[in-house]
């Protein structure tokens, strides 16, 4: 017993990033789901008669232009920004890693047509390319979650398929072939399992920026629409209030800022545990 | 003594193409190995000896082309379709591959993938196939059974990661395995331990191998016959004792007499690169005893009084 704890404890020492990043991501993750049960107010309710009240007991983050509660709102809409982040992360990277793999084990013609598309998608500002797709797909958050899906997933099919490369040199790729594997089963057992975990921590390290590219659409009013409390409609919808009632436009951004942080702690602690070498190459993308 | 042949190579090149043209790794190769039987090639790094052992087990890169035959009991496998050959490979013709360090799946533990082997190609039942490789393991040598099975790659001495190679190799109880340098980066004693392991196998299982290596005593221990290669040809091939006491060929002489046994005696200049392959005998720059017609005649393979032993040297047997 005494012995689990010890090497607990010798864990958390070293890899401490990746314990304060993945327990700050529950808190956040706990919020998101139990918090909203949690919430004495309506999110949407509008109330004229308490307008802008600053924080106080009754409303700990205020309330806003609407009256409505500032603190259930950035909870609801934790739902929203957060959901539409994790689902394009998810998203992008199965087809990222099945196209980067496709391309990087198939090689030849296969390859560089499927890289030569990666680049296409690759040459395009993100933000721009995503406003492009949301102008085609008209607003909405599905058409959102889309937009987010076609500007990330080239990211890691890139690496996906540099990784593959790197995994097919090695001897036991050609070892696994010798004892009779079939090409489906190396992929499978073999070539994702080595990948996966660089995969992981590049798509942790997304999670925050994808937030912002999210909560940056629905500012400009392209994702989800009014009223519901997503973080970048919110900061959008306060900042004619900036002024008498910054708390509006504050408490969603912060909420971002807090999330972002989160994510990306436990995106470099799962890379310095399972490669200290791994973080060059993530600032460099 | 009359057994069949099991694997015969007919008219074998094996070219690379490269930026500028093409090199050919193996020229002109005509072996045949009978069931059972354990041919050696021996020759330096770089003359196509794993080209060759590549070219049975079909893992040759993208860039290498094949031209001639190579039959397994009497079937072209350079033209079998991809299908049929996996039934083959693994099964019927396994290898145990060179460089241990890197052979080895690092994400797996070692037991499950000796386990892997009999799960493709014998048993249906997981456990089975454990208990199979805890008792192929356990003739292998190999201590602190069963926990070891558990261990990852990075867990196991470099030794010991060869000896699960071996067990890989040898577990569908193939008809032919290639052993690409089994002793390659090992020390002295593992070096005889793993040799003395891959012998017990091939016997146990009455396998031919190919057993390719430039070193002359896992040579001598396991092999019957010998075949000397130098920049991509057969330049000698024979009995293993005749080939080491009487060798005939001035490569096989000048390799011979440079083991640190016999003094040391390294033989002048570079094995020549596949691309600035010399005209003539392929030998004759670094030759001792070349002469005028050396430089412009290319030998053929030559019978010397004993029998199935031949030289490529005009003067062989003179």
């Amino acid at each position: 017993m005494n012995n689990k704890l010890d090497g607990f404890r010798h864990f958390c020492r070293r890899n401490s990033l990746f314990v304060i990043g993945s327990i700050s991501v529950i808190l956040i993750l706990f919020t998101m789901t139990v918090g909203p049960s949690l919430c004495t107010h309506d999110p949407n309710a509008v109330k004229y008669s308490e307008k802008c009240i600053s924080p106080c007991a009754e409303y700990p983050f205020g309330t806003d232009f609407s009256g409505r509660c500032v603190l259930c709102r950035v909870i609801y809409g934790a739902h929203i920004s957060i959901g539409v982040a994790l689902v394009v992360v998810v998203v992008g990277a199965f087809i990222g890693v099945t196209v980067g793999i496709v391309a990087g084990y198939a090689g030849g013609a296969v390859d560089s047509i499927l890289m030569r598309l990666v680049e296409i998608m690759l040459s395009f500002p993100g933000t721009i390319f995503a406003l492009a797709v949301l102008g085609t797909l008209g607003n909405g958050t599905i058409n959102q979650i889309i937009a987010l899906t076609v500007v990330r997933w080239a990211h890691y099919a890139r690496l996906a398929r540099g990784e593959t490369l790197t995994v097919m040199n090695s001897d036991y790729i050609q070892a696994a072939q010798a004892i009779g594997n079939s090409r489906l089963r190396i992929i499978v057992s073999y070539i994702f399992p080595n990948i996966i975990g660089q995969i992981i921590v590049i798509a942790t390290l997304s999670i925050g920026p994808v937030i912002l590219a999210g909560a940056a659409l629905s500012y400009l009013g392209l994702g989800a629409q009014i009223p519901s409390p997503e973080w970048g409609l919110m900061i959008n919808g306060g900042k004619e209030y900036i002024r008498q009632a910054p708390w509006i436009t504050l408490a969603p951004g912060m909420a971002a800022v807090l999330t972002v942080f989160a994510f990306n702690l436990l995106g470099e602690g799962i890379g310095d545990m399972i490669d200290p070498r791994l973080k060059e190459k993530a600032e460099a993308d | 003594m009359d057994s069949k042949i099991l694997i015969q190579t007919d008219h074998l090149y094996v070219q690379f193409a490269i930026p500028n043209g093409k090199v050919c790794a193996v020229n002109d190769l005509n072996l045949s190995i009978k069931e059972g039987e354990v041919l050696c090639l021996v020759g330096e790094s770089g003359c196509g000896k794993s080209a060759f052992g590549n070219s049975i087990l079909r893992l040759l890169p993208d860039n290498a082309t094949l031209q001639g035959h190579i039959y397994y009991y009497g079937k072209d496998i350079v033209r079998m379709p991809e299908k049929e050959f996996r039934l083959l490979r693994g099964k019927e013709i396994a290898c145990i591959p060179q460089s241990a360090a890197t052979s080895l799946n690092p994400l797996i533990e070692c037991g499950k993938q000796v386990d892997e082997v009999y799960l493709l190609h014998k048993e249906k039942n997981k456990s089975a196939a454990r208990k199979n490789t805890l008792r192929l393991f356990k003739m292998l040598g190999l201590p602190r059974l069963p926990e070891l099975a558990g261990d990852y790659p990075h867990e196991l001495s470099g030794g010991m990661k060869q000896r699960v190679l071996v067990a890989m190799g040898t577990a569908a109880e193939p008809k032919f395995i290639v052993v690409d340098e089994p002793t390659k980066g090992l020390d002295w004693a593992r070096k005889h331990e793993v040799i003395e392991r891959i012998g017990y196998m091939q016997s146990m299982h009455n396998s031919a191998m190919l057993l390719i290596t430039h070193d002359f005593s896992v040579a001598e221990l396991l092999s019957d016959r010998i075949a000397i290669m130098y920049a991509g040809e057969v330049v000698e091939h024979g009995e293993t004792k005749q080939v080491l006491q009487k060798p005939q060929h001035p490569y096989t002489k000048g390799i011979i007499s440079a083991l640190p046994q016999n003094g040391f005696k390294a033989i002048e200049g570079f094995s020549p690169a596949l691309t600035e392959i010399p005209s003539g005998c392929r030998f004759h720059p670094r030759c001792p005893n070349a002469t005028c017609e050396c430089t412009v005649q290319h030998p053929e393979l030559q019978k010397i009084n004993e029998p199935n032993h031949v030289s490529r040297c005009l003067y062989a047997g003179v």
